[in-house]
Protein backbone atom coordinates (compact mmCIF):
# COMPACT_ATOMS: atom_id res chain seq x y z
CA UNK A 1 0.00 0.00 0.00
CA UNK A 2 1.72 3.66 -1.25
CA UNK A 3 1.22 6.64 1.35
CA UNK A 4 -1.33 7.96 -1.25
CA UNK A 5 -3.71 4.64 -0.44
CA UNK A 6 -4.14 5.41 3.43
CA UNK A 7 -7.05 7.18 4.36
CA UNK A 8 -7.03 10.81 5.23
CA UNK A 9 -6.44 12.07 8.95
CA UNK A 10 -6.29 15.40 9.65
CA UNK A 11 -4.93 16.35 13.28
CA UNK A 12 -5.21 19.47 14.59
CA UNK A 13 -4.42 21.22 18.12
CA UNK A 14 -2.70 24.32 19.00
CA UNK A 15 -0.10 21.98 20.84
CA UNK A 16 2.64 21.42 18.29
CA UNK A 17 3.77 18.60 21.01
CA UNK A 18 0.84 16.64 20.76
CA UNK A 19 0.62 16.87 16.84
CA UNK A 20 3.89 15.11 17.10
CA UNK A 21 3.53 12.86 19.28
CA UNK A 22 0.08 11.75 17.67
CA UNK A 23 2.16 11.77 14.03
CA UNK A 24 4.46 9.72 15.95
CA UNK A 25 1.95 7.03 16.20
CA UNK A 26 -0.27 7.00 13.46
CA UNK A 27 1.88 7.97 10.15
CA UNK A 28 1.81 4.05 9.29
CA UNK A 29 -1.57 3.80 9.36
CA UNK A 30 -2.99 7.28 7.86
CA UNK A 31 -1.67 10.01 5.38
CA UNK A 32 -1.55 12.45 7.86
CA UNK A 33 -2.28 16.50 7.66
CA UNK A 34 -1.58 18.76 10.83
CA UNK A 35 -2.60 22.52 11.63
CA UNK A 36 -2.03 24.22 14.87
CA UNK A 37 -5.09 26.12 14.25
CA UNK A 38 -9.22 26.82 13.11
CA UNK A 39 -8.14 28.56 10.29
CA UNK A 40 -5.77 26.67 8.69
CA UNK A 41 -7.69 23.02 9.39
CA UNK A 42 -10.48 24.86 7.05
CA UNK A 43 -7.72 25.60 4.19
CA UNK A 44 -6.72 21.83 4.18
CA UNK A 45 -10.58 20.47 4.37
CA UNK A 46 -11.00 22.75 1.25
CA UNK A 47 -7.96 21.42 -0.76
CA UNK A 48 -7.46 17.67 0.41
CA UNK A 49 -9.95 14.95 0.76
CA UNK A 50 -10.09 14.63 4.47
CA UNK A 51 -11.78 11.30 5.72
CA UNK A 52 -11.46 12.07 9.33
CA UNK A 53 -10.27 14.95 11.21
CA UNK A 54 -9.18 14.84 15.04
CA UNK A 55 -9.73 18.42 16.80
CA UNK A 56 -8.34 19.84 19.89
CA UNK A 57 -11.19 21.41 21.70
CA UNK A 58 -9.40 24.29 23.27
CA UNK A 59 -7.87 26.28 20.25
CA UNK A 60 -7.35 30.31 20.67
CA UNK A 61 -8.76 31.17 17.44
CA UNK A 62 -11.45 28.74 17.00
CA UNK A 63 -12.94 26.04 19.35
CA UNK A 64 -13.17 22.59 18.18
CA UNK A 65 -17.05 22.47 18.51
CA UNK A 66 -16.73 25.91 16.38
CA UNK A 67 -14.52 24.48 13.87
CA UNK A 68 -16.33 20.95 13.37
CA UNK A 69 -19.68 22.48 12.88
CA UNK A 70 -18.00 24.56 9.75
CA UNK A 71 -16.24 20.89 8.58
CA UNK A 72 -19.67 19.66 8.51
CA UNK A 73 -21.05 22.30 6.01
CA UNK A 74 -17.94 22.41 4.01
CA UNK A 75 -16.92 18.61 3.68
CA UNK A 76 -20.03 16.46 5.19
CA UNK A 77 -18.59 13.21 4.19
CA UNK A 78 -15.32 14.03 6.89
CA UNK A 79 -15.91 12.20 10.00
CA UNK A 80 -15.18 14.91 13.03
CA UNK A 81 -13.57 13.47 16.26
CA UNK A 82 -13.30 15.87 19.26
CA UNK A 83 -10.21 15.24 21.58
CA UNK A 84 -10.31 17.64 24.54
CA UNK A 85 -8.26 17.91 27.43
CA UNK A 86 -11.36 19.79 29.22
CA UNK A 87 -13.66 16.67 29.09
CA UNK A 88 -15.89 19.41 29.63
CA UNK A 89 -19.56 18.04 29.07
CA UNK A 90 -21.74 21.21 27.71
CA UNK A 91 -18.55 22.11 24.74
CA UNK A 92 -18.95 18.00 24.04
CA UNK A 93 -22.86 18.18 23.99
CA UNK A 94 -22.64 21.51 21.56
CA UNK A 95 -20.56 19.65 19.40
CA UNK A 96 -22.59 16.97 18.68
CA UNK A 97 -25.56 18.88 18.76
CA UNK A 98 -24.31 21.76 15.89
CA UNK A 99 -21.13 20.09 14.76
CA UNK A 100 -22.49 16.22 13.90
CA UNK A 101 -19.87 14.89 16.19
CA UNK A 102 -18.74 11.19 15.42
CA UNK A 103 -17.21 10.70 18.86
CA UNK A 104 -15.21 12.30 21.44
CA UNK A 105 -11.83 11.05 23.07
CA UNK A 106 -9.94 12.94 25.97
CA UNK A 107 -6.43 13.82 26.61
CA UNK A 108 -4.44 11.65 27.71
CA UNK A 109 -5.59 9.11 25.02
CA UNK A 110 -5.33 5.32 25.43
CA UNK A 111 -3.58 4.37 22.08
CA UNK A 112 -6.12 1.34 21.84
CA UNK A 113 -8.49 3.61 22.36
CA UNK A 114 -7.78 5.92 19.74
CA UNK A 115 -6.74 3.46 17.20
CA UNK A 116 -10.06 1.60 16.83
CA UNK A 117 -12.35 4.86 16.80
CA UNK A 118 -10.14 6.08 14.15
CA UNK A 119 -10.40 2.95 12.14
CA UNK A 120 -14.30 2.70 12.98
CA UNK A 121 -14.51 6.38 11.67
CA UNK A 122 -12.56 5.60 8.39
CA UNK A 123 -14.82 2.62 8.04
CA UNK A 124 -17.70 5.05 8.87
CA UNK A 125 -16.15 6.92 5.64
CA UNK A 126 -16.10 3.94 3.46
CA UNK A 127 -19.73 2.83 4.42
CA UNK A 128 -21.12 6.72 3.13
CA UNK A 129 -18.86 6.45 0.71
CA UNK A 130 -19.35 2.94 -0.80
CA UNK A 131 -23.57 3.98 0.08
CA UNK A 132 -23.03 6.80 -2.17
CA UNK A 133 -21.21 4.98 -5.04
CA UNK A 134 -23.57 2.60 -5.15
CA UNK A 135 -26.45 5.44 -5.20
CA UNK A 136 -24.83 7.36 -8.08
CA UNK A 137 -24.31 4.07 -9.92
CA UNK A 138 -28.42 3.82 -9.13
CA UNK A 139 -29.59 7.00 -10.69
CA UNK A 140 -27.09 6.47 -13.62
CA UNK A 141 -28.97 3.46 -14.14
CA UNK A 142 -32.43 5.22 -13.66
CA UNK A 143 -31.07 7.94 -16.47
CA UNK A 144 -30.08 5.78 -18.61
CA UNK A 145 -33.41 3.62 -18.66
CA UNK A 146 -35.28 6.54 -18.93
CA UNK A 147 -33.09 7.80 -21.73
CA UNK A 148 -34.15 4.59 -23.35
CA UNK A 149 -37.80 5.13 -22.56
CA UNK A 150 -37.83 8.18 -24.09
CA UNK A 151 -36.93 6.20 -27.37
CA UNK A 152 -40.03 3.78 -27.10
CA UNK A 153 -43.36 4.11 -29.12
CA UNK A 154 -45.71 6.06 -26.76
CA UNK A 155 -47.75 3.83 -25.00
CA UNK A 156 -49.87 4.36 -21.50
CA UNK A 157 -47.41 2.10 -19.76
CA UNK A 158 -44.19 3.86 -21.21
CA UNK A 159 -45.62 6.99 -20.61
CA UNK A 160 -46.07 6.18 -16.89
CA UNK A 161 -42.63 4.96 -16.37
CA UNK A 162 -41.24 8.19 -18.09
CA UNK A 163 -42.95 10.04 -14.96
CA UNK A 164 -42.03 8.03 -12.79
CA UNK A 165 -38.27 8.60 -13.94
CA UNK A 166 -38.85 12.29 -13.83
CA UNK A 167 -40.17 12.24 -10.56
CA UNK A 168 -37.58 10.39 -9.05
CA UNK A 169 -34.81 12.53 -10.94
CA UNK A 170 -36.67 15.68 -9.25
CA UNK A 171 -36.48 14.44 -6.16
CA UNK A 172 -32.63 13.54 -6.45
CA UNK A 173 -32.07 16.83 -7.41
CA UNK A 174 -33.62 18.51 -4.36
CA UNK A 175 -32.32 16.20 -2.17
CA UNK A 176 -28.04 16.92 -3.20
CA UNK B 1 -27.60 28.19 91.53
CA UNK B 2 -24.04 28.20 92.64
CA UNK B 3 -21.48 30.22 90.99
CA UNK B 4 -18.22 28.49 89.54
CA UNK B 5 -15.10 29.43 91.74
CA UNK B 6 -13.52 30.96 88.44
CA UNK B 7 -16.85 32.81 88.07
CA UNK B 8 -16.73 34.45 91.35
CA UNK B 9 -15.99 37.96 91.49
CA UNK B 10 -13.66 39.11 94.05
CA UNK B 11 -13.40 42.59 95.79
CA UNK B 12 -10.68 44.26 96.58
CA UNK B 13 -11.28 47.29 99.78
CA UNK B 14 -8.62 49.92 100.43
CA UNK B 15 -9.70 52.26 103.55
CA UNK B 16 -6.95 53.50 105.98
CA UNK B 17 -9.65 53.50 108.94
CA UNK B 18 -9.92 50.37 110.67
CA UNK B 19 -13.27 51.34 111.47
CA UNK B 20 -14.55 51.83 108.51
CA UNK B 21 -12.95 48.92 106.79
CA UNK B 22 -14.24 46.39 109.31
CA UNK B 23 -17.57 47.81 109.01
CA UNK B 24 -17.66 47.51 104.84
CA UNK B 25 -15.99 44.11 104.67
CA UNK B 26 -18.80 42.61 107.25
CA UNK B 27 -21.41 44.22 105.66
CA UNK B 28 -19.49 42.46 102.17
CA UNK B 29 -18.90 39.05 103.63
CA UNK B 30 -22.41 38.97 105.09
CA UNK B 31 -23.91 39.25 101.54
CA UNK B 32 -21.52 36.68 100.38
CA UNK B 33 -19.07 37.96 98.83
CA UNK B 34 -15.28 37.26 98.36
CA UNK B 35 -13.08 40.17 100.11
CA UNK B 36 -10.02 40.79 100.41
CA UNK B 37 -8.79 44.16 102.25
CA UNK B 38 -6.10 46.63 102.80
CA UNK B 39 -5.05 49.75 104.48
CA UNK B 40 -3.56 51.69 101.94
CA UNK B 41 -3.62 52.70 98.06
CA UNK B 42 0.30 51.65 97.34
CA UNK B 43 -1.25 47.92 99.51
CA UNK B 44 -3.82 47.54 96.95
CA UNK B 45 -2.35 48.57 93.77
CA UNK B 46 0.67 45.45 94.81
CA UNK B 47 -2.49 43.45 95.83
CA UNK B 48 -4.38 44.43 92.21
CA UNK B 49 -0.82 43.06 90.91
CA UNK B 50 -1.30 39.60 92.58
CA UNK B 51 -4.80 38.88 92.27
CA UNK B 52 -7.75 38.93 89.67
CA UNK B 53 -10.56 41.62 91.16
CA UNK B 54 -12.79 43.12 88.89
CA UNK B 55 -14.67 45.21 91.51
CA UNK B 56 -12.30 47.61 93.68
CA UNK B 57 -13.82 49.74 96.71
CA UNK B 58 -11.69 52.56 98.21
CA UNK B 59 -11.39 55.46 99.82
CA UNK B 60 -10.77 58.72 98.02
CA UNK B 61 -7.77 60.21 100.86
CA UNK B 62 -5.22 57.79 101.90
CA UNK B 63 -1.17 58.65 102.30
CA UNK B 64 0.94 58.17 99.10
CA UNK B 65 -1.21 56.10 96.37
CA UNK B 66 -4.93 57.78 97.34
CA UNK B 67 -8.13 56.68 95.82
CA UNK B 68 -8.09 58.73 92.81
CA UNK B 69 -4.41 57.43 92.30
CA UNK B 70 -4.86 53.90 92.40
CA UNK B 71 -7.74 53.92 89.97
CA UNK B 72 -5.54 55.86 87.43
CA UNK B 73 -2.91 52.73 87.36
CA UNK B 74 -5.87 50.65 87.33
CA UNK B 75 -7.28 51.83 84.20
CA UNK B 76 -3.86 52.14 82.69
CA UNK B 77 -3.10 48.64 83.25
CA UNK B 78 -3.63 46.45 80.11
CA UNK B 79 -5.22 43.28 80.32
CA UNK B 80 -7.54 43.50 83.46
CA UNK B 81 -10.55 43.03 81.43
CA UNK B 82 -13.46 45.44 83.01
CA UNK B 83 -12.50 46.58 86.54
CA UNK B 84 -15.89 48.43 88.43
CA UNK B 85 -14.58 50.95 90.78
CA UNK B 86 -16.21 52.55 93.62
CA UNK B 87 -14.90 55.57 95.42
CA UNK B 88 -15.84 56.50 98.94
CA UNK B 89 -15.38 59.80 100.20
CA UNK B 90 -16.28 62.39 102.59
CA UNK B 91 -16.85 65.13 100.13
CA UNK B 92 -20.00 65.76 98.51
CA UNK B 93 -19.32 68.70 96.16
CA UNK B 94 -21.07 68.36 92.69
CA UNK B 95 -17.14 69.32 91.53
CA UNK B 96 -15.51 66.76 93.37
CA UNK B 97 -17.66 64.43 92.10
CA UNK B 98 -17.13 65.13 88.38
CA UNK B 99 -13.82 65.12 88.92
CA UNK B 100 -13.67 61.51 90.51
CA UNK B 101 -15.60 60.32 87.60
CA UNK B 102 -13.65 62.19 85.12
CA UNK B 103 -10.65 60.12 86.40
CA UNK B 104 -12.19 56.97 85.86
CA UNK B 105 -14.44 56.16 89.31
CA UNK B 106 -17.27 53.87 88.06
CA UNK B 107 -19.55 55.31 91.00
CA UNK B 108 -18.85 57.54 94.61
CA UNK B 109 -19.80 56.53 97.78
CA UNK B 110 -20.79 59.44 100.41
CA UNK B 111 -19.24 58.06 103.83
CA UNK B 112 -20.71 56.55 105.93
CA UNK B 113 -22.31 54.40 103.45
CA UNK B 114 -25.18 53.39 103.69
CA UNK B 115 -25.45 49.62 103.75
CA UNK B 116 -28.89 49.19 100.99
CA UNK B 117 -26.37 52.00 99.14
CA UNK B 118 -23.48 49.88 98.95
CA UNK B 119 -25.44 47.04 97.70
CA UNK B 120 -27.23 48.56 95.05
CA UNK B 121 -23.89 49.62 93.95
CA UNK B 122 -22.08 46.35 94.25
CA UNK B 123 -24.84 44.39 92.62
CA UNK B 124 -24.74 47.46 89.65
CA UNK B 125 -20.62 46.42 89.30
CA UNK B 126 -21.19 43.02 89.55
CA UNK B 127 -24.08 43.27 86.55
CA UNK B 128 -21.49 45.27 84.34
CA UNK B 129 -18.50 43.03 84.92
CA UNK B 130 -20.89 39.57 84.07
CA UNK B 131 -22.34 41.60 80.76
CA UNK B 132 -18.34 42.30 80.27
CA UNK B 133 -17.32 38.34 80.53
CA UNK B 134 -20.09 36.86 78.66
CA UNK B 135 -19.12 39.53 75.83
CA UNK B 136 -15.46 38.36 76.05
CA UNK B 137 -16.84 34.93 75.86
CA UNK B 138 -18.79 35.60 72.62
CA UNK B 139 -16.02 37.65 71.03
CA UNK B 140 -13.74 34.43 71.63
CA UNK B 141 -16.08 32.06 70.12
CA UNK B 142 -16.57 34.33 67.17
CA UNK B 143 -12.73 34.40 66.91
CA UNK B 144 -12.95 30.52 66.64
CA UNK B 145 -15.91 30.33 64.47
CA UNK B 146 -13.70 33.08 61.55
CA UNK B 147 -10.90 30.94 62.16
CA UNK B 148 -12.31 27.66 61.34
CA UNK B 149 -14.58 29.12 58.34
CA UNK B 150 -10.92 30.50 57.25
CA UNK B 151 -9.42 26.78 57.54
CA UNK B 152 -12.63 25.22 55.85
CA UNK B 153 -12.06 28.17 52.82
CA UNK B 154 -8.56 27.23 52.52
CA UNK B 155 -9.29 23.83 52.47
CA UNK B 156 -12.12 24.00 49.36
CA UNK B 157 -9.53 26.24 47.69
CA UNK B 158 -6.59 23.28 47.54
CA UNK B 159 -9.38 20.66 46.34
CA UNK B 160 -10.25 23.40 43.65
CA UNK B 161 -6.23 23.51 42.88
CA UNK B 162 -6.00 20.33 42.57
CA UNK B 163 -8.98 19.90 39.94
CA UNK B 164 -7.25 22.70 38.32
CA UNK B 165 -3.81 21.00 38.48
CA UNK B 166 -5.09 17.62 36.91
CA UNK B 167 -6.30 19.72 34.07
CA UNK B 168 -3.37 21.30 33.52
CA UNK B 169 -1.29 18.36 33.65
CA UNK B 170 -3.44 16.45 30.94
CA UNK B 171 -1.59 17.63 28.17
CA UNK B 172 1.71 17.03 28.97
CA UNK B 173 0.81 13.18 30.13
CA UNK B 174 -0.57 13.44 26.72
CA UNK B 175 2.80 13.77 24.89
CA UNK B 176 4.67 11.98 26.98
CA UNK B 177 2.75 8.93 27.02
CA UNK B 178 1.81 9.36 23.48
CA UNK B 179 5.64 9.56 22.85
CA UNK B 180 6.56 6.58 24.98
CA UNK B 181 4.34 4.28 22.44
CA UNK B 182 6.25 6.24 19.54
CA UNK B 183 9.75 5.18 20.80
CA UNK B 184 8.48 1.56 21.81
CA UNK B 185 7.25 0.75 18.00
CA UNK B 186 10.41 3.09 16.85
CA UNK B 187 12.72 0.48 18.93
CA UNK B 188 10.96 -2.07 17.94
CA UNK B 189 11.45 -1.73 14.52
CA UNK B 190 15.51 -0.79 14.31
CA UNK B 191 15.31 -4.16 16.22
CA UNK B 192 14.02 -6.16 12.97
CA UNK B 193 15.69 -4.08 10.89
CA UNK B 194 19.08 -4.74 12.98
CA UNK B 195 17.65 -8.35 13.34
CA UNK B 196 17.62 -8.96 9.31
CA UNK B 197 21.11 -7.20 8.63
CA UNK B 198 22.83 -9.77 10.92
CA UNK B 199 21.41 -12.98 9.30
CA UNK B 200 23.25 -11.79 6.40
CA UNK B 201 25.94 -11.39 7.27
CA UNK B 202 27.76 -14.25 7.01
CA UNK B 203 26.24 -14.44 3.52
CA UNK B 204 27.26 -11.81 2.25
CA UNK B 205 30.74 -10.29 1.13
CA UNK B 206 31.45 -8.21 3.47
CA UNK B 207 35.01 -6.95 4.19
CA UNK B 208 36.88 -8.77 7.92
CA UNK B 209 38.02 -5.07 8.79
CA UNK B 210 34.40 -3.50 8.06
CA UNK B 211 32.75 -6.32 10.14
CA UNK B 212 35.48 -5.89 12.79
CA UNK B 213 34.58 -1.74 13.01
CA UNK B 214 31.19 -2.49 12.88
CA UNK B 215 31.57 -5.57 15.95
CA UNK B 216 33.84 -3.11 18.10
CA UNK B 217 30.99 -0.55 17.87
CA UNK B 218 28.55 -3.10 18.93
CA UNK B 219 30.48 -3.69 21.55
CA UNK B 220 31.27 0.00 22.93
CA UNK B 221 27.53 0.89 23.16
CA UNK B 222 26.73 -2.46 24.17
CA UNK B 223 24.14 -3.83 21.88
CA UNK B 224 23.35 -7.01 24.00
CA UNK B 225 22.17 -4.66 27.08
CA UNK B 226 20.38 -2.34 24.64
CA UNK B 227 18.31 -5.02 23.21
CA UNK B 228 17.23 -6.71 26.61
CA UNK B 229 16.95 -3.36 28.57
CA UNK B 230 15.16 -0.86 26.87
CA UNK B 231 12.40 -2.67 26.07
CA UNK B 232 12.14 -3.11 30.17
CA UNK B 233 12.76 1.04 30.92
CA UNK B 234 10.04 1.27 28.40
CA UNK B 235 7.97 -0.70 30.32
CA UNK B 236 8.08 0.83 33.43
CA UNK B 237 8.25 4.40 32.40
CA UNK B 238 5.13 3.34 30.82
CA UNK B 239 3.87 1.80 33.95
CA UNK B 240 5.15 5.14 35.76
CA UNK B 241 3.40 7.44 33.53
CA UNK B 242 -0.04 5.05 33.77
CA UNK B 243 -0.09 6.06 37.41
CA UNK B 244 0.24 8.94 36.94
CA UNK B 245 -2.60 9.39 34.38
CA UNK B 246 -4.58 6.99 37.11
CA UNK B 247 -3.89 9.57 39.70
CA UNK B 248 -5.01 12.51 37.49
CA UNK B 249 -8.45 10.60 36.65
CA UNK B 250 -9.23 9.60 40.37
CA UNK B 251 -8.61 13.22 41.21
CA UNK B 252 -11.24 13.85 38.61
CA UNK B 253 -13.42 11.23 39.16
CA UNK B 254 -13.45 12.19 42.38
CA UNK B 255 -14.26 15.95 42.31
CA UNK B 256 -16.57 14.77 39.94
CA UNK B 257 -14.99 17.66 37.42
CA UNK B 258 -16.57 18.40 34.47
CA UNK B 259 -19.71 15.62 34.62
CA UNK B 260 -23.31 16.31 35.28
CA UNK B 261 -23.97 17.46 38.91
CA UNK B 262 -26.63 14.45 39.50
CA UNK B 263 -26.08 11.38 38.25
CA UNK B 264 -26.74 7.85 38.62
CA UNK B 265 -23.83 6.22 40.82
CA UNK B 266 -22.68 2.80 41.77
CA UNK B 267 -22.13 3.03 45.67
CA UNK B 268 -19.23 0.05 45.15
CA UNK B 269 -16.97 1.84 42.62
CA UNK B 270 -18.12 5.39 44.30
CA UNK B 271 -16.32 3.76 47.65
CA UNK B 272 -13.32 1.95 45.67
CA UNK B 273 -12.54 5.58 44.09
CA UNK B 274 -12.81 7.08 47.78
CA UNK B 275 -10.59 4.09 49.04
CA UNK B 276 -8.14 4.83 46.37
CA UNK B 277 -8.55 8.59 46.72
CA UNK B 278 -7.42 7.82 50.71
CA UNK B 279 -4.36 5.72 49.39
CA UNK B 280 -1.43 7.25 50.88
CA UNK B 281 -2.82 8.46 53.67
CA UNK B 282 -4.12 4.64 54.63
CA UNK B 283 -0.55 3.78 53.44
CA UNK B 284 1.16 6.52 55.90
CA UNK B 285 -1.12 5.30 59.00
CA UNK B 286 -0.26 2.15 57.89
CA UNK B 287 -3.75 1.52 58.05
CA UNK B 288 -5.52 -1.54 55.72
CA UNK B 289 -9.13 -1.86 54.27
CA UNK B 290 -11.17 -4.88 54.78
CA UNK B 291 -13.92 -4.62 52.07
CA UNK B 292 -17.19 -6.92 52.64
CA UNK B 293 -18.74 -5.48 49.55
CA UNK B 294 -22.21 -7.09 48.18
CA UNK B 295 -23.90 -5.84 44.91
CA UNK B 296 -26.57 -3.50 45.69
CA UNK B 297 -27.91 -0.91 43.08
CA UNK B 298 -27.18 2.03 41.89
CA UNK B 299 -28.88 5.35 42.89
CA UNK B 300 -29.50 8.61 41.99
CA UNK B 301 -27.64 11.54 44.00
CA UNK B 302 -25.09 14.52 43.78
CA UNK B 303 -22.01 12.50 43.16
CA UNK B 304 -18.95 14.99 44.24
CA UNK B 305 -21.18 15.65 47.46
CA UNK B 306 -21.27 11.83 48.11
CA UNK B 307 -18.01 11.19 47.77
CA UNK B 308 -17.17 13.85 50.13
CA UNK B 309 -19.30 12.81 52.72
CA UNK B 310 -17.67 9.14 52.54
CA UNK B 311 -14.40 10.58 52.44
CA UNK B 312 -14.87 12.16 55.31
CA UNK B 313 -16.22 9.35 57.21
CA UNK B 314 -13.17 7.55 55.71
CA UNK B 315 -10.93 9.84 56.35
CA UNK B 316 -11.97 10.35 60.05
CA UNK B 317 -11.93 6.35 60.59
CA UNK B 318 -7.72 6.37 59.72
CA UNK B 319 -7.29 8.98 62.03
CA UNK B 320 -8.75 7.48 64.43
CA UNK B 321 -6.76 4.26 63.56
CA UNK B 322 -3.40 3.01 65.27
CA UNK B 323 -0.65 1.61 62.58
CA UNK B 324 -1.06 -2.09 62.01
CA UNK B 325 -5.06 -1.75 62.46
CA UNK B 326 -7.73 -2.17 59.83
CA UNK B 327 -11.01 -0.28 59.15
CA UNK B 328 -13.69 -2.05 57.97
CA UNK B 329 -15.77 -1.09 55.06
CA UNK B 330 -19.21 -2.86 54.05
CA UNK B 331 -21.84 -1.91 51.61
CA UNK B 332 -25.00 -3.78 51.61
CA UNK B 333 -28.72 -3.21 50.81
CA UNK B 334 -31.76 -4.33 52.18
CA UNK B 335 -35.67 -3.23 52.07
CA UNK B 336 -34.84 -0.43 49.57
CA UNK B 337 -32.13 0.67 51.84
CA UNK B 338 -28.16 1.06 50.72
CA UNK B 339 -26.28 1.04 53.95
CA UNK B 340 -22.27 1.59 53.79
CA UNK B 341 -20.91 0.36 57.60
CA UNK B 342 -17.00 1.93 58.25
CA UNK B 343 -15.87 0.73 61.42
CA UNK B 344 -12.56 1.24 63.35
CA UNK B 345 -10.37 0.55 65.98
CA UNK B 346 -9.84 3.26 67.36
CA UNK B 347 -10.06 4.48 71.17
CA UNK B 348 -14.00 4.96 70.78
CA UNK B 349 -16.17 7.67 71.03
CA UNK B 350 -17.29 8.82 74.00
CA UNK B 351 -20.98 8.13 75.05
CA UNK B 352 -21.65 11.96 76.28
CA UNK B 353 -19.79 13.11 72.91
CA UNK B 354 -21.65 10.46 70.37
CA UNK B 355 -24.60 13.20 69.66
CA UNK B 356 -22.06 15.98 69.41
CA UNK B 357 -19.95 14.47 66.97
CA UNK B 358 -21.78 15.43 63.81
CA UNK B 359 -22.16 19.27 64.99
CA UNK B 360 -20.21 21.70 62.98
CA UNK B 361 -16.53 22.79 64.93
CA UNK B 362 -17.18 19.97 67.22
CA UNK B 363 -13.50 17.88 67.18
CA UNK B 364 -11.70 16.26 70.02
CA UNK B 365 -8.38 16.31 67.95
CA UNK B 366 -6.06 19.59 68.67
CA UNK B 367 -6.78 22.64 67.43
CA UNK B 368 -5.54 22.77 63.86
CA UNK B 369 -5.38 19.06 63.52
CA UNK B 370 -9.06 18.70 62.14
CA UNK B 371 -11.42 21.47 60.96
CA UNK B 372 -14.50 19.57 63.06
CA UNK B 373 -16.32 20.24 59.56
CA UNK B 374 -15.63 17.09 58.53
CA UNK B 375 -18.09 14.78 60.01
CA UNK B 376 -21.06 17.26 59.89
CA UNK B 377 -20.81 18.01 56.22
CA UNK B 378 -21.28 14.72 55.55
CA UNK B 379 -24.49 14.51 58.21
CA UNK B 380 -25.58 17.39 56.48
CA UNK B 381 -24.99 15.98 52.56
CA UNK B 382 -26.66 12.11 53.64
CA UNK B 383 -29.45 13.76 55.53
CA UNK B 384 -30.42 16.10 52.62
CA UNK B 385 -30.76 13.21 50.33
CA UNK B 386 -33.45 11.45 52.64
CA UNK B 387 -30.71 9.34 54.55
CA UNK B 388 -29.01 9.13 57.93
CA UNK B 389 -25.88 8.91 59.63
CA UNK B 390 -25.53 7.33 62.61
CA UNK B 391 -22.06 6.01 65.13
CA UNK B 392 -22.05 3.30 67.47
CA UNK B 393 -19.30 1.57 69.94
CA UNK B 394 -17.56 -1.45 67.67
CA UNK B 395 -18.24 -4.94 69.72
CA UNK B 396 -13.94 -5.28 70.67
CA UNK B 397 -13.67 -1.44 70.82
CA UNK B 398 -13.32 1.17 68.11
CA UNK B 399 -16.20 3.23 66.31
CA UNK B 400 -19.01 2.12 63.84
CA UNK B 401 -20.32 4.91 61.13
CA UNK B 402 -23.69 3.58 59.49
CA UNK B 403 -24.83 5.74 56.39
CA UNK B 404 -28.34 4.39 55.28
CA UNK B 405 -29.68 5.95 52.13
CA UNK B 406 -32.78 4.67 50.34
CA UNK B 407 -32.48 3.85 47.01
CA UNK B 408 -35.97 2.14 45.98
CA UNK B 409 -38.36 4.43 46.19
CA UNK B 410 -35.76 7.64 45.24
CA UNK B 411 -34.95 5.16 41.98
CA UNK B 412 -39.09 5.17 41.27
CA UNK B 413 -39.14 8.80 41.63
CA UNK B 414 -36.16 9.47 39.58
CA UNK B 415 -37.57 7.11 36.47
Amino acid sequence: MTSSDLPTLLLVDDEPDILLSLEGLLRREFRLFTAENGTDALQIVQAESIQVILSDQRMPDMMGDELLAQVARLSPATIRILLTGYADIQDVIRALNTGGLYRYLTKPWDLDELKSVLEDAVELYSQHQRREDLNREKMKFAEDILAFLQTLPISDEVTALIDRGNRLMTLEATNT
Amino acid sequence: MSTPESERIKILIAEDSVTTRTALSGMLNSWDYDVCEVADGAQAWQEFDKEVYRIVLTDWQMPDVDGLELIRRIRAKENTGFVYTILLTARSATSDVVSAMADGADAYLIKPAEPEELRARIRAGVRIVKLERKLERRRQELLDVRTRILEAEKLAGIGQLAAGMAHEVNNPIAVVSGNIDVFARGIQSLLEILDSWEAVREETQIPTEVLQRIDDISQRNDLSWLRESLPRYLHTTNTNVQRVRDIISRLQDFSWHDKAQIDRIDPVQAVETTIAVLGSELARAHVTVERSFEPVSSFTCHPPEFNQAVYNVLHNAIQASSPGDKVDIGIQESDGTLTILVADRGPGIPEQDRSRIFQPFFTTRRVGAGSGLGLSYSHRVIRESGGSISCSPRTGGGTVFEISIPVSSQSTAAE
